[in-house]
């Protein structure tokens, strides 16, 4: 099969229509989009339809399509800005979905314990407001530099150190009385 | 606890995070352990929530999505608007499986094209829903290619394709080689592949025929008759249909269906190329059914358990010995 094509080739490859140069693009890449917008509108459902959005509309539009800067920095923006939207347009019980649990009949304590900090933390997580909440799963899941952040977000880097501190601050607040009770 | 500073929790966040910023920066100072502790407490809990994978299956959704949104303007041509209808029709679903002299009949091409002839080639890895002129709609699986003209009932068929017929006086015809089954109004589902069709009815009445031998066999609702090249088409018989529809939902089922034919049908469904490098399967058969969620390397496992054989992938071909 063809080799892995660089990313300036790619995407000419992708202008001219090369559905394999496409598909390589896809593997580059949506398994991370997924994830990402999973975290963000916590649902696998929704999150495969917004990935699949984002690359259906590439294509589409693949004519003309060039992004500026790299590819993945644009990748993400438009995760982003797809599930903003997403989650505006549909109402706070979207949140159905929690992550990996253990499940049994004899589950251990420590088990239970931990699934209930799990759904915890991630109640807590989807309360962040929208902005915070997406430079702190960059940079918590992502492991995104601050500096990648910034430019995927088209931010600063001290807004992004800034909410990144209020996140921190505010999951503090959100899982204070949990904390407690366990100390 | 006293309330810390907005910058202070950015430094400490700062911190906290620094695998991916700069893994030398050293905890702030100024900041009480049991703070710092209750923050790397929180951050580290943060990571217990997963983010699951992507299903396998995005990109052939995906696919499917990219070439629908193409192909409606190829495949739906301006056609005649629907006649003034009698009442609302109802659908008959038949399944009619007509095995067919595969690939060799080109006979098609050898007739002049007539104006307003439409070829339809589902490619493997996908499958593909048509609207004919009089209203017919048409499932294609796999692998198949469908012909239908402007103006006229009458279609021909090379692969495997589940027809909803618009009752109307003119019949509606499906050929496949030899064979042809005429219906009236119903849904059925046509197989031809290699040098066998298969008809199988689900609602409604249809006629399988052998057209060089003049042979007719009239099938009703759950029956099912198939056709070798050469031969006349089988008696009815009653049969699950189920299983002979469990495409149309992604399933695959196979019940004594001889390995070399799940392989075609793998080959089919997923768009890749086997190498059977030692193995022959011989006569051996499998009798199985996987839920459309399956993925291809799972089947591959399973069917090789059977069948003693094992298979690796390189490339997108997969070698089986």
């Amino acid at each position: 099969m063809k080799a892995s094509l660089e990313q300036p080739q790619l995407i000419e490859h992708i202008r001219q229509g090369d559905e394999k140069a496409f598909e390589q693009l896809f593997n580059m890449y949506s398994n991370q989009l997924f994830r990402f917008l999973w975290h963000l509108v916590r649902s696998q459902q929704a999150a495969e339809d917004l990935t699949q959005d984002i690359f259906l509309k590439i294509w589409k539009t693949r004519a003309t399509w060039q992004p500026t800067g790299p590819v993945a920095a644009y990748l993400f923006r438009a995760a982003k800005n797809t599930a903003l939207n997403y989650l505006r347009d549909n109402r706070p019980d979207r949140f159905e979905e929690v992550g990996e649990q253990h499940v049994g009949p004899e589950a251990p304590a420590d088990l239970v314990e931990e699934n209930e900090a799990r759904a915890t933390i991630q109640r807590c997580i989807d309360r962040l407001p929208a902005g915070c909440r997406t430079v702190f799963i960059m940079s918590r899941y992502q492991n995104a530099r601050y500096k990648e952040i910034a430019a995927t977000l088209q931010i600063s880097i001290k807004t992004v150190e800034h909410q990144m501190g209020r996140a921190l601050r505010l999951l503090r607040k959100c899982l204070r009385p949990s904390l407690d009770r366990t100390n | 606890m006293e309330e810390s500073s907005q910058s202070t929790f950015d430094r400490i966040a700062k911190f906290l995070s620094r695998k991916s910023v700069e893994p030398d920066i050293p905890p702030p100072d100024d900041v009480p352990n049991a703070t710092l502790e209750e923050l790397q407490q929180i951050w580290d809990l943060a990571g217990k929530v997963k983010a699951p994978d992507a299903p396998k299956e995005m990109w052939h959704r995906l696919q499917g999505k990219m070439h629908a949104a193409e192909r409606r303007p190829a495949s739906v041509r301006a056609l005649r608007p629907r006649q003034k209808k009698r009442p609302r029709f109802t659908y008959y679903a038949l399944r009619l499986a007509a095995a067919l002299l595969i690939a060799m009949t080109s006979y098609w091409i050898v007739d002049q094209a007539l104006l307003g002839r439409t070829t339809v080639l589902v490619h493997n890895g996908e499958t593909r829903t048509v609207d004919l002129p009089d209203g017919s709609r048409v499932e294609i699986n796999s692998g198949s290619k469908l012909v239908y003209w402007r103006g006229s009932r009458k279609v021909e068929l090379e692969g495997e394709a589940f027809f909803q017929v618009e009752p109307s006086r003119e019949p509606f015809s499906v050929s496949a080689g030899e064979a042809k089954v005429v219906v009236l109004g119903t849904a059925f589902n046509v197989r031809a592949r290699k040098s066998r069709v298969t008809v199988v009815v689900d609602h409604g009445t249809v006629s399988l025929e052998s057209v060089h031998i003049g042979d007719k066999v009239k099938l009703q609702a759950g029956e099912m008759s198939r056709m070798e090249k050469g031969r006349s088409p089988t008696p009815a018989m009653t049969v699950d249909i189920g299983r002979f529809l469990a495409w149309r939902e992604g399933r695959l089922v196979f019940e004594r269906t001889p390995i070399t034919e799940v392989f075609d049908e793998l080959r089919r469904k997923f768009d890749v190329v086997f190498d059977f490098a030692d193995f022959d399967p011989g006569e051996r058969t499998l009798t199985a059914s996987f839920a459309p969620d399956k993925s291809l390397q799972e089947i591959l496992f399973a069917i090789c358990l059977t069948a003693g054989c094992q298979f690796e992938e390189s490339d997108g071909r997969f070698q089986i010995r």
